[in-house]
């Protein structure tokens, strides 16, 4: 199987399969990636609500199996003067938001699914940003070494002395300086198709779901520039050692260009240490933009990050507000390390003929 | 050695030479790995007398150097020496087990393989000690070279005060006394008579400047001086047989000379006898009084070096000398052996002559299991495992040359 | 065989014929090659003002291969013979030196002569597990230069595409070098060592070469496999006119396969000439001790005393001054004032270089001393010191003047001043070898060593002398030893015609040598 000038061969799959079987963590990982890109994806058709449909009557609603109190405080005319009396009232969960609401009367689940939309579209775009540009200045400088590598290593340096999230909101300050539009509203396809209405109608789902969705595209790209030192720093590292095998001193002798044996050698025979990383990277960018999101940085109020600090001020009293985007931050972080721990394990190349790609 | 009996019989150790030090009857090994069983040592049977040198040579994948580890006890799961015999000399610790293990004792011969764990492990050092081929990963770079091997003098030294036990090696040096030593500068578990003991050794192995050098790391020396400092590290327990496996491959072949003239002067000087694995027929012509071939984990022909070199009988050691250049009288054209070394996968190993498929002369009376003939009647050294010790080779029973590709053919090879 | 190969080979190829040489022009002409790295060489180094040190990994090298000849390169670990290799294919770029092919300096080309060249020179390494992209069929690998280069130009006529004619291709290739076409989807892995190696060579057929660097093809195979891929390569040298440069280290192998032999110590070539010379009659004292050290397989082998070379090879970093091998050499030449026995020279020069490499302090000695007498009082007595002294560097002996100043040297030292006992020596007994370095010199068969260039170092030496300078005990075999003497030598009659010269070392030598 051929992505371009990566083959996957029947021997990866293998290894993929063994190490899937044998290892309960794997599975597990597997599942939880599964579920989160399932709910990102199908967001609008699963989600039980339109997640920026406000409520005020149904505001702090508890998630199903607990009861809240509340203190309420009113105005009574108690023997003909006028008392304002405190009373403690339960508060029941509604069957029609599982998880709560938060202090809007937001359905917590369907805004934990649609964070899951955010998290998940800045995590893969931003990693793959992130590796583009680092995996490209990586082999640069480790095949050419010299003054090139140190000049690029030098830069990845000086970049990986500022704490990435510094960082990260230093350059969104720099974009907003320039540009209006910290993000960017994308239709939603499976809205404007009516895929999504029949579908929920059919279910008997509330209708009407959101047509756009917001694409935090400045955090996107300052994710990228921040991350990318960590690509760049082994995308090097391999270079440097895959260069003296004798099978890229063969293709110079053969008379191919640099950038064909960088490409179609170096690269190729690089890339497993580079996926292992790109899924950890994966993890690291979800908790970067939720962060983000909590400082109100992102641009899009329809993420976990958000969520967590909205909640933030109700830990107390309406607790469900921060912790299930929490959970839901903590449980994609893990999947997608054990998934990342899967690939490694698996394509480790180890001993000859045994795993590897 | 006459034909070995199919059956088994411990029946003490096996006939030899009255100045054998080690008789290894019908050993094996193998190894349970997830592709199946490989069976690396298959019935192997030698002798090594009291100082001299024997060799075993073999190419990759021929068991040579799963044997040696055998020897002592190093095979690392999932190997497992699953039968076999290693009769070693010792009077001293056959007067020991005499009682305890009677089957394991034969006069002064003690099978190590019936011992226990342990006493098995204390032999490593004082009776059997071992060479690897590459130096620079067989010593720890972060040690100096003086100190481990004042370490290993050290443990013989405690051993010969407390012989059969393994424990009183490094018994009371515990956790605590670790950090204390780590702590406080003049102490640890070398003394200062052990490095004296070291740096002597590195002057007998010949490496110049050798109380300087003793201070210094492996990574400051050069190949040939690691390899001498190995062999100054193997005989600090002074061992009645050293093992060499590949000692002299990964050197150049001036180093290599010195180092074969070292292990032939120590050998000489100290009576130690030496088991010298190489796949480098040269080497063996220069150093060993007598030699093993192995192919596919089986000895199939041993016997003095005039017996190998000038009167081979097995197809394969012809094979052997006959592929190589000869420096001083070069061929015009060589002549290999056609065909790759077969796998040893226990599954694939049919039930014959291992070397049928290669072997120019095959003839039906192979595809069964061949037995260890001498090689001329009467003979006590030199043995082969071919039919062709028993009969000539003749056209009418030979097989067809493509007899083995149909075979596997059939198994659905590639 | 190859339907495709463009017009520029006709006239460049040799007949085939093997032992070319003499009077045609060779096929590749290498001349002062230099291959140094630099370390401590970054930016950082030179704001710290350190001094670039060079690793000389190749530092000089001459030599020429002929149309249809197989050149060896022997040398051990560090000579420089793989490095030269790969730079003169210009898979490195040199330091300073000409590398013509075909009449075109290679160091000067760019672009398309460059990729003109590369068609033209291919290689074969090593390590059959790392010459081979594990991520790539055997097909593809084999196929690739086909690719790089654009072969076939046009479509072909029979109404394959491109990219059909360079799979056949390929399987003819695989076919030719002893492999079975059905393979040609496979990996690497799939495949033992000396099959992978075959691959090596199939590949760099591919673009019909006439050139081919061999890089120790057959050093990392087994015996047997070995072999066959010998005779694989002769077969391939004869049916395609090949000329081979055949980088080995031992020296068997190059006895079979070459017609002509490069021996390299410390990146010079020492000694070059047809094959049967070299062995037969080595002139360079290397040389000599290479072919004594290799153990022969056969049973006269059998206790052979060896003469052992002894010590380590210098570091190219900072290699002996003069002749490379002048700290290990057997034969290393006194100075006209100097008439001592060789064994005895040989160890104040040993004594010397380990002073000199600052290798040796007093302080080890007595250190060493110290641990002999393990638990015993042990007084540093200057006696004892030189005794030991004397004892280690086979000092023991001599007379006269030559006697007064290694004792004085020897007390110095053992008072610690090791750089002044290092001067009294060197004034002592500094050896034209160390001043000058040599040249290869004497036509066919050449050798780089003062003894053969100038008539005044031609000493008939004993070579009962040589041998035990060289460490070993006894005499050595007799079949080398007869070698060693000089041949055409007028005017030796001993030791003592050549020390009786004015010690003028320039006077041209006119033997005509």
């Amino acid at each position: 199987m051929k992505i371009g000038p990566l083959s996957i061969s029947p021997r990866t799959i293998r290894n993929l399969r063994k190490e899937f079987r044998s290892s309960g963590l794997a599975r597990i990982g597997v599942v939880l990636v599964v579920v989160i890109v399932l709910a990102a994806a199908l967001a609008p058709m699963i989600a039980p609500h339109n997640p920026r449909t406000q409520d005020l009557d149904r505001a702090q609603l508890p998630p199903l199996g607990f009861t809240d109190t509340e203190q309420q405080t009113r105005t009574e005319m108690v023997n003909g003067s006028v008392q304002t009396v405190t009373e403690n009232v339960t508060v029941n969960a509604s069957a029609q938001h599982p998880l709560g609401t938060n202090s809007l009367g937001q359905d917590i689940l369907s805004r934990a699914i649609y964070g899951a939309r955010t998290s998940l579209l800045v995590g893969l775009f931003g990693t793959v940003l992130a590796a583009v540009l680092g995996v490209t200045v990586g082999l640069t400088a480790g095949y050419y070494r010299g003054r090139v590598d140190d000049a690029l290593m030098r830069t990845a340096d000086v970049s990986l002395a500022f704490p990435s999230l510094v960082l990260a909101i230093a350059l969104i300050g720099l974009f907003s300086r320039f540009q209006a539009d910290v993000a960017v509203a994308v239709t939603d396809p499976l809205v404007t198709s009516g895929v999504a209405g029949s579908f929920r109608e059919a279910v008997g789902l509330p209708t009407p779901m959101p047509e756009t969705f917001v694409l935090p595209t400045v955090v996107i790209l300052v994710v990228g520039f921040v991350n990318w030192v960590w690509f760049a720093r082994i995308a090097r590292g391999e270079a440097l050692s895959i260069r003296e095998e004798e099978y890229v001193k063969a293709a110079q002798a053969l008379g191919a260009s640099d950038v064909r044996v960088v490409f179609r050698h170096v690269l190729p025979n690089a890339i497993t240490p580079i996926l292992v990383l790109a899924t950890i990277q994966v993890a690291a960018i979800i908790l970067l933009e939720s962060s983000l999101s909590f400082l109100g940085f992102s641009g899009t109020t329809l993420s976990w990050g958000f969520d967590i600090a909205q909640g933030r001020d109700y830990l107390s009293s309406s607790w469900w507000i921060a912790t299930v985007p929490g959970i839901a931050i903590v449980l994609s972080v893990i999947g997608i390390n054990l998934v990342g721990d899967w690939l490694r394990d698996a394509l480790d190349p180890g001993i000859e003929g045994e795993g590897g790609m | 050695m006459s034909e070995t009996a199919p059956a088994a019989e411990s029946a003490g150790a096996p006939d030899g030479h009255p100045d054998d030090v080690l008789r290894v009857r019908d050993l094996s090994t193998r190894f349970f790995t997830e592709e199946g069983q490989i069976n690396a040592v298959e019935s192997v049977d030698f002798t090594v007398r009291d100082g001299e040198v024997f060799g075993i040579v073999g190419e990759s994948g021929s068991g040579k150097s799963v044997t040696a580890l055998s020897l002592i006890d190093l095979v690392d799961s999932p190997g497992r020496v699953t039968s076999g015999e290693v009769w070693y000399r010792d009077a001293d610790l056959a007067d020991e087990f005499r009682d305890e293990l009677p089957e394991a004792v034969d006069g002064d011969f003690v099978d190590t393989r019936q011992l226990p764990e342990g006493v098995r492990r204390a032999l490593r050092g004082p009776a059997f000690s071992m060479v690897f081929q590459d130096p620079m990963s067989s010593l720890n770079p972060s040690i100096t070279v003086g100190e481990q091997i004042a370490e290993a003098v050290e443990v013989q030294r405690r051993a010969r005060a407390n012989p059969r036990s393994t424990r009183s090696r490094t018994q009371g040096y515990g956790m605590g006394r670790l950090i204390a030593d780590a702590l406080l500068p003049n102490r640890g578990y070398t003394s200062e008579s052990s490095m004296n003991r070291a740096i002597e050794l590195l002057e007998q192995v010949g490496i110049p400047d050798p109380a300087e050098r003793a201070h210094e790391f492996p990574h400051q020396f050069s190949g040939g001086m690691l390899q001498r400092a190995m062999i100054a590290q193997a005989l600090a327990g002074e061992p009645d047989v050293l093992i060499a496996d590949e000692p002299t491959t990964a050197l150049d072949v001036t180093i290599q000379a010195q180092i074969l003239n070292l292990l032939r002067d120590l050998q000489e000087e100290q009576d130690t006898s030496v088991v010298m694995i190489t796949h480098d027929l040269g080497v063996i012509a220069r150093m060993c009084n007598r030699v093993g071939v192995m192919y596919a984990g089986q000895i199939v022909e041993r016997g003095t070096l005039a017996d190998v070199f000038d009167s081979p009988v097995h197809p394969y050691t012809e094979g052997l000398i006959g592929s190589i250049p000869d420096l001083d009288d070069p061929d015009p054209r060589l002549q290999p052996i056609e065909g790759n070394v077969p796998s040893l996968l226990d599954e694939e190993m049919g039930g014959r002559c291992f070397f049928a498929d290669r072997c120019p002369k095959a003839m039906t009376d192979c595809l069964q299991p061949t037995p260890e003939y001498d090689a001329e009647p009467g003979s006590d050294d030199h043995a082969v495992r071919c039919v062709l010790a028993r009969r000539e080779y003749s056209e009418a029973d030979a097989l067809p040359s493509d007899h083995f590709d149909r075979t596997e053919e059939v198994r659905g090879d590639e | 065989m190859s339907e495709s190969a463009p017009a520029e080979r006709d006239d460049h190829v040799g007949d085939g014929s093997a032992a070319g040489s003499g009077g045609e022009k060779p096929l590749l002409e290498v001349r002062g090659l230099r291959k140094y790295y630099y370390e401590n060489d970054s930016l950082f180094d030179r704001l710290l003002g350190r001094e670039p040190t060079s690793v000389k990994a190749v530092d000089g090298v001459d030599l020429e291969v002929h149309p249809g000849e197989t050149l060896g390169v022997v040398g051990e670990s560090g000579c420089g013979k793989s490095t030269t290799g790969e730079t003169l294919l210009r898979l490195r770029e040199a330091t300073e030196g000409t590398v013509r092919f075909d009449g075109e300096d290679v160091m000067e080309m760019s672009g398309d002569e460059l990729t003109r060249f590369r068609k033209r020179a291919g290689i074969v390494f090593q390590d059959p597990f790392s010459s081979l992209d594990p991520r790539m069929t055997v097909g593809d690998i084999v196929s690739e230069g086909l690719k790089i280069h654009n072969v076939p130009e046009e479509s072909p006529d029979d109404g394959r595409s491109k990219r059909e004619w360079r799979r056949d291709r390929a399987k003819e290739l695989l076919e030719r070098v002893g492999l079975s076409a059905d393979q040609i989807d496979r990996y690497p892995h799939e495949f033992s060592g000396g099959q992978r190696q075959r691959v090596g060579i199939a590949r760099a057929l591919a673009l019909d070469p006439e050139f081919i660097v061999l890089d120790e093809p057959v050093s990392a195979l087994d015996v047997s496999v070995q072999a066959q891929i010998l005779n694989l390569l002769e077969d391939l040298q004869e049916d395609f006119g090949l000329t081979y440069l055949f980088i080995a280290h031992d020296l068997s192998v190059v006895r079979h396969i070459c017609d002509r032999v490069a021996v390299m110590y410390l990146g010079e070539v020492v000694e070059t000439g047809p094959t049967d010379d070299i062995f037969e009659s080595p002139k360079h004292p290397y040389t000599e001790a290479l072919l004594e050290s290799v153990p022969r397989a056969s049973v006269e082998e059998q206790g052979r005393r060896v003469d052992a070379l002894p010590g380590d090879v210098p570091s190219p970093r900072n290699p002996p001054s003069g002749c490379h091998f002048r700290t290990r050499c057997p034969k290393v030449i006194q100075p006209a004032t100097v008439d001592i026995p060789q064994e005895q020279y040989r160890g104040v020069m040993n004594l010397r270089d380990r002073l000199e490499r600052q290798g040796f302090t007093a302080e080890s000695v007595w250190e060493t001393l110290e641990s002999e007498h393990d638990g015993e009082d042990f007084e540093r007595d200057p006696v004892v010191f030189k005794r030991a002294m004397r004892e280690e560097f086979d000092l023991a002996g001599l007379s006269g003047a030559t006697m007064d100043t290694v004792e004085d040297a020897l007390e110095i030292l053992a008072n610690g001043r090791e750089e002044e006992a290092a001067d009294r020596l060197r004034d002592a007994f500094a050896s034209p070898c160390e001043e000058e370095e040599p040249v290869l010199t004497g036509g066919e068969h050449a050798a780089a060593c003062h003894l053969f260039a100038d008539e005044e170092y031609d000493r008939d030496l004993d070579p009962e002398d040589v041998g035990n300078a060289m460490g070993g005990i006894g005499a050595p075999d007799p079949s080398t030893t007869a070698d060693r003497d000089v041949p055409d030598d007028p005017g030796s009659g001993g030791t003592s015609d050549a020390v009786g010269s004015d010690g003028d070392t320039d006077e041209p030598d006119d033997n005509g040598r």
